[in-house]
């Protein structure tokens, strides 16, 4: 390790955990997190089961960071969409806050094969942030 | 050598890798299609008792429904079973474009054969259980007529059923109705579980494939290995009818119309919901037995402008026993359905939807192809 590397190593280890954008979520597993970097904050989340699977209902574990451990926007939606086809989910999810930028998502079901967006607005009712991740399913 | 033998000994090198082409077609070549057929398998897949009724998968049940299903007297004037519009014959269909009951109804009676496998029930999904949509036909007054008074009385004033539902349930029929009436439908929910498609011509060559075996691949007729190919290809069929029981047992619009006579419209899977939601027969009611925990998709469904005329995706497994076709039985045949979809007015399609259903415009050729696929998932034993 070079003495710039093992620095970096030393400061980044007195900020608290969550701050890293690649530390977000580290608890979902390394294979199956999926992260959103923003400046501010970083959305991390994980499905459950992990693996994805065409017409079957799924959760989603969610936790936002904040940079440096700043303040961190809340989750207002959940949704998902497919772009090739012009149409969403057939059920509507239900976002439960589990406390510190912790959500559990229920309800979600990707009833057609292909490549489906998964949609989060973040911040607060009035004014919120639309973040985007892509998903496949066969 | 004379130029002629070696045009001879040209032509017959061409034959040859001519013939080894077609033996790699017939054994699929492309990995992607071979991945997309290979998810239409296995059959049958694992089934697990519903946890929201606590007779399913339960032989004295079962023997209890049986009975239930082919008495008349679960109709309003004793000339209707269940039996009348799902006939073992008919391979638990009626034949008729749309059935009639009391009165003439609006919609094709579905075959019964794999419907303890549904998410939704209905083609507009208005029941989320077997045992629901057990009950509904009988308080339907264009179907039976009947109530649940009625349904009650008869079990419990009958020595037969009587008899049968004490062997069931191991007591005496309850004295309150709605409950003995629920009973009774969870007993005809147990015998239509029953009622299971095997294995087809289509299985065999989709595991053969699995496995390598090449007998078990060249024996698929070559004119529905081409109808197949279509099917998950060109055709886009599978982004529906997918997996092993050839449907997503969602709600979709194909462009045959939901336009009734006399101005009328079947609203489809918008009515379907607002039923669902309403009926104290849901998996969120009382009357269940999985407590709500096997509620999570009538706790999610979601109703929306677009459900309007949509219709749910109907399994494929046995379809060339179950003519006519689509909720308003207005395709007589097999070959009617492809046209459709060969030349389907995508003026008719919901936006959006014409994006997954397309005019194919296929030749005469790949339309008998395609209903030759479709007949290779008739399952060899009635
Ligand atoms: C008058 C004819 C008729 C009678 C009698 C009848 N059915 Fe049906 N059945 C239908 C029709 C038509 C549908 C489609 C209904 C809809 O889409 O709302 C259907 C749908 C069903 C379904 C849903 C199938 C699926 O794949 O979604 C079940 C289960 C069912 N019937 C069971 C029964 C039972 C049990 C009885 C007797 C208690 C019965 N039916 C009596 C005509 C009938
Ligand atoms: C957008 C989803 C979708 C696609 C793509 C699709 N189908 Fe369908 N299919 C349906 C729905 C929904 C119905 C019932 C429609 C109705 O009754 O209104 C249906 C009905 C049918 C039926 C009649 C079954 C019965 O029991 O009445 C057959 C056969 C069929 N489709 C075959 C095909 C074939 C072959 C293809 C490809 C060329 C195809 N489908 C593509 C959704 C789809």
């Amino acid at each position: 390790m070079s003495w710039r590397a093992a620095g970096a190593a030393a400061l980044l280890a007195l900020l608290p955990g969550p701050a890293l954008a690649t530390g977000c979520g580290s608890e979902f597993g390394a294979a199956d997190v999926r992260r959103i970097v923003r400046p501010q904050y970083t959305l991390a989340y994980r499905p459950e089961p992990a693996e994805l699977e065409t017409d079957q209902l799924f959760a989603l574990r969610v936790v936002l960071c904040g940079r440096d451990g700043g303040p961190v926007p809340l989750l207002v939606r959940v949704g998902a969409w497919m772009p090739d086809h012009g149409h969403g989910m057939n059920y509507a999810t239900i976002l439960t806050a589990e406390g510190d930028g912790y959500w559990r998502i229920d309800g979600m079901m990707f009833h057609m094969p292909g490549r489906w967006e998964l949609v989060f607005d973040v911040g607060t009712p009035l004014r919120t942030d639309r973040l985007v991740a892509e998903e496949e399913v066969e | 050598m004379t130029g002629r033998a070696l045009a001879r000994i040209a032509a017959a090198v061409v034959a040859v890798l001519l013939s080894a082409g077609a033996a790699a077609d017939a054994g699929a070549a492309d990995p992607a299609e071979t991945a997309r057929i290979l998810r239409h398998g296995p059959w049958p897949m694992p089934w697990r008792p519903d946890p929201g009724n606590r007779l399913s998968g339960d032989a004295a049940a079962a023997a209890l429904g049986r009975a239930l299903f082919a008495d008349p007297r679960l109709s309003a004037d004793g000339s209707v079973a269940c039996a009348t519009c799902h006939r073992p014959d008919l391979h638990w269909t009626d034949g008729r474009p749309r059935s009639a009951g009391l009165a003439a109804g609006d919609r094709n009676a579905p075959s019964l054969v794999d419907v303890r496998r549904w998410r939704w029930f209905g083609w507009d999904g208005a029941s989320d259980s077997l045992w629901a949509a057990s009950l509904r036909p009988v308080l339907d007054p264009r179907e039976m007529g009947g109530s649940i008074a009625a349904l009650a009385g008869l079990v419990r004033g009958d020595p037969v059923l009587a008899g049968l539902y004490r062997q069931a349930l191991g007591r005496a029929p309850l004295a309150d109705d709605t409950a003995l009436a629920v009973d009774a439908a969870k007993a005809l929910a147990a015998f239509q579980e029953t009622l299971a498609s095997g294995r087809s011509p289509f299985d065999r060559f989709r595991d053969g494939l699995a496995a390598g075996d090449a007998d078990a691949v060249s024996a698929y007729p070559a004119d529905a290995r081409r109808g197949l190919a279509l099917f998950v290809g060109r055709g886009n069929c599978s982004v529906c009818h997918l997996g092993p029981a050839f449907t997503s047992g969602e709600f979709e619009d194909v462009g045959v119309g939901y336009f009734l006579e006399r101005g009328r419209v079947d609203p489809g899977r918008a009515d379907g919901i607002a039923r669902l939601k309403a009926s104290p027969f849901n998996r969120l009611g009382p009357w269940g037995d999985g407590g709500g925990a096997d509620a999570a998709a009538t706790r999610h469904v979601a109703s929306q402008p677009r459900d309007f005329g949509l219709f749910k995706v109907p399994s494929l497994r046995n379809v060339a026993r179950t003519a006519p076709y689509m909720h308003h039985g207005r395709l007589a045949t097999l070959e009617a359905v492809v046209r459709h979809y060969s030349e389907v007015d995508e003026e008719r399609l919901h936006p959006g939807r014409a994006r997954l259903v397309r005019p194919l415009r296929l030749s005469e050729g790949e339309a008998a192809d395609l209903v030759a696929f479709l007949r290779s998932l008739t399952s060899d034993e009635r």
